[in-house]
């Protein structure tokens, strides 16, 4: 897919991530987006499962005076989705392949899987695709010699470049992806000496517009997804044709709140483009890749404007209510989805949650600044329990932002006839019990040094210093 | 090749020898991407600079090339204004770009610290 697009003076490559379930792709991409400080999309997970894709995008790097803009995704692993993954390798410049080699048969069912993506890439393209194996998950004590990878791979992939990593903490993944774009390039080089490298501006150039695209190819039913029901009511969606979104050129007098900003926000975000998918419970998403989300519920669509109308009074009187605590820029609109069909949208400009706010800490930082992000969260989350008690907003990582006044509410405002979330008495083990889990999921390579920070910060410890590194030592 | 974190470790070292050090970064030469660095100040656009010094090493390479050169490129040393910019090859696929304040440290400094270290780096 590589092409150069003259208007931004930038050649345009696209590095897929593939290997076999649960090898560590998406683990391995959110580590390069640490590294890089970029921040990696993921449309669709269930269960920590990929179920389209993860995209992030980097721009470094020069060639032939082009910047060096790389489309970063990798693929779902479970064999159900294997159309899916043939689509995306079908795409790319060169592959990363993330063998899981923490036992020998992790490596034979890896092995299985790149000789797969061999013949995929080799029917895609007349022209070579280079391909890196990354070796992954090396620092687990029963992991296969290299040798003996390179053995098991066989005399096909004699050539080909094998990297060695462990995901988790990061270690060798941006080496890898240096390589990558260095084979991606030998590539550009060749289309361009052949005369066939692309002019123009990439066909997919975002996420979300990635996944429009992934949603026209079917896939089988679930065999071996825990959460089958979502994936197929995610598979089974695809049918409906989306609804039209909001225009903030023809919304009806009434039919927006704020009634002036609303209108602004409305044309800003609807500028950038968006489109709309349908969700596993059945509502409509749309921004996914923007700083943009809208959404609309299932339970808000009306076969006459006044009853949407009547909703959209329930709903600004909601966010009036709790505007203090809401993130800016926001509206509720009512747009005609289809003719005779009215639905109702929330549209968020995203402000980042604490989630992102602490992990983008941990490059290049370190973990002093780290730890005091933890603590600076972990009050955070507190006050917001406090202000959020009696309110069917629920305080979370991925929720709650830094607002001028302290916590501010940063997702999308759940409906006003939804049924609040039961919400735990114990604030601080709440508090404590999202921080562990964070810490095991996204800041495990961190951890002895937020154990000596923690240890450090004994001259201004305030009880949440305490919560923190309790959560630190409890993992 | 180190990983990223010896690399910025690495850096840190070079970065307690040196006064008035800016920012400094491993670089692939091909693709201009940085495989680790360390920068003391925000407003230095090092993955940027990088990328423009890797072009660099590209053209040195090509002249040597046109004059038929029989030998190695082994560093490029850039007085600013205000800074010191230091450019030196590890390997032929990487170099070290670091950039020092000028009025803190001088030319043979930066050199000695850098070459002091430089096996951190392979």
């Amino acid at each position: 897919m590589a092409i150069l697009d003259l208007e931004h003076n930038a050649v345009v490559i696209r590095i897929v991530y593939d290997g076999p379930a649960r090898a560590g792709k998406t683990t391995s991409v959110r580590a390069l987006g640490r590294s890089l400080l970029r921040v990696v999309d993921t449309p669709e997970e269930v269960a920590g499962r990929t179920l389209f894709f993860d995209w992030m995008e980097y721009t470094g790097g020069l060639f032939e005076g082009h910047q060096i803009r790389c489309q970063i995704v990798s693929v779902p692993g479970q064999p159900d989705l294997g159309a899916r993954r043939r689509a995306l390798l079908a795409t790319a410049d060169v592959v990363v392949f993330v063998a899981d080699t923490s036992d020998r048969p992790s490596v034979a069912r890896s092995v299985e899987h790149v000789r797969e993506m061999q013949e995929i890439i080799r029917a895609s393209d007349d022209l070579p695709v280079g391909v890196i194996v990354q070796a992954n998950k090396r620092d687990l004590p029963g992991a296969v010699p290299r040798d003996e990878i390179r053995a098991a791979l066989g005399d096909d992939f004699a050539r080909t470049a094998l990297t060695e990593s462990v995901a988790e903490s990061g270690v060798g993944i941006r080496e890898t992806f240096v390589f990558a774009v260095r084979l991606a390039l030998d590539r550009i080089r060749e289309l361009m000496e052949r005369g066939e490298l692309p002019r123009g501006r990439p066909a997919v150039d975002s996420a979300e517009q990635l996944l429009a695209a992934l949603d026209d190819v079917p896939v089988q039913m679930p065999s071996q997804l825990g959460a089958a029901e979502d994936l197929a009511s995610v598979v089974l969606a695809a049918a409906e044709p989306p609804p039209r979104l909001p225009d903030s050129r023809v919304v009806p007098s009434g039919g927006i709140w704020p009634p002036v900003e609303g209108r602004i926000v409305l044309h800003e975000a609807s500028s950038t483009g968006l489109i709309a998918r349908r969700i596993p419970d059945g509502d409509w998403l749309a921004g996914m890749g923007t700083v943009w989300r809208a959404h609309s519920s299932a339970a808000t669509v009306f076969d006459q404007f006044d009853g949407a109308r009547q909703a959209l009074v329930v709903w600004a009187r909601a966010h009036a209510a709790h505007a203090e605590l809401l993130s800016p820029s926001r509206c509720v609109v009512v747009a005609e989805a289809a003719p005779g069909i009215w639905r109702l949208w929330q549209i968020v400009k995203l402000t980042p949650p604490l989630r992102a706010w602490i992990v983008n800490a941990v490059e290049p930082d370190g973990a002093d600044e780290l730890f005091a992000r933890l603590v600076e969260a972990a009050a955070l989350l507190g006050d917001a329990h406090a202000q959020y008690a009696g309110t069917r907003l629920q305080p979370t990582l991925d929720t709650v932002g830094r607002g001028p006044r302290g916590a501010q509410f940063v997702a999308l405002m759940p409906g006003p006839f939804s049924e609040p979330a039961p919400r735990s008495p114990d604030v601080v083990a709440q508090v404590r019990r999202e921080l562990s889990q964070l810490i095991a999921s996204e800041l495990s390579a961190q951890r002895a040094d937020l154990a000596r920070a923690a240890g450090q910060a004994g001259a201004q410890r305030s009880p949440w210093t305490e919560v923190v590194a309790t959560a630190v030592s409890a993992w | 090749m180190p990983a990223e974190k010896q690399i910025v470790e690495s850096f840190e070292k070079v970065a307690a020898e040196i006064p008035g050090f800016i920012a400094a970064a491993l670089v692939d030469v091909e693709s201009g991407m940085t495989l680790g660095m360390k920068s003391l100040r925000a407003d230095f656009d090092l993955a940027a600079a990088s990328a423009y010094n890797s072009e660099m090493v590209k053209q040195k390479h090509k002249i040597m090339r046109a004059l038929s050169l029989k030998t190695t490129l082994e560093d490029m040393l850039i007085t600013l204004g205000d800074q010191i910019h230091l450019i030196k090859m590890v390997s032929p696929t990487t170099f070290i770009y670091l950039a020092a304040d000028r009025a803190s440290t001088n030319l043979a400094i930066v050199r000695v610290a850098v070459n002091k270290n430089l096996a951190l780096f392979t």
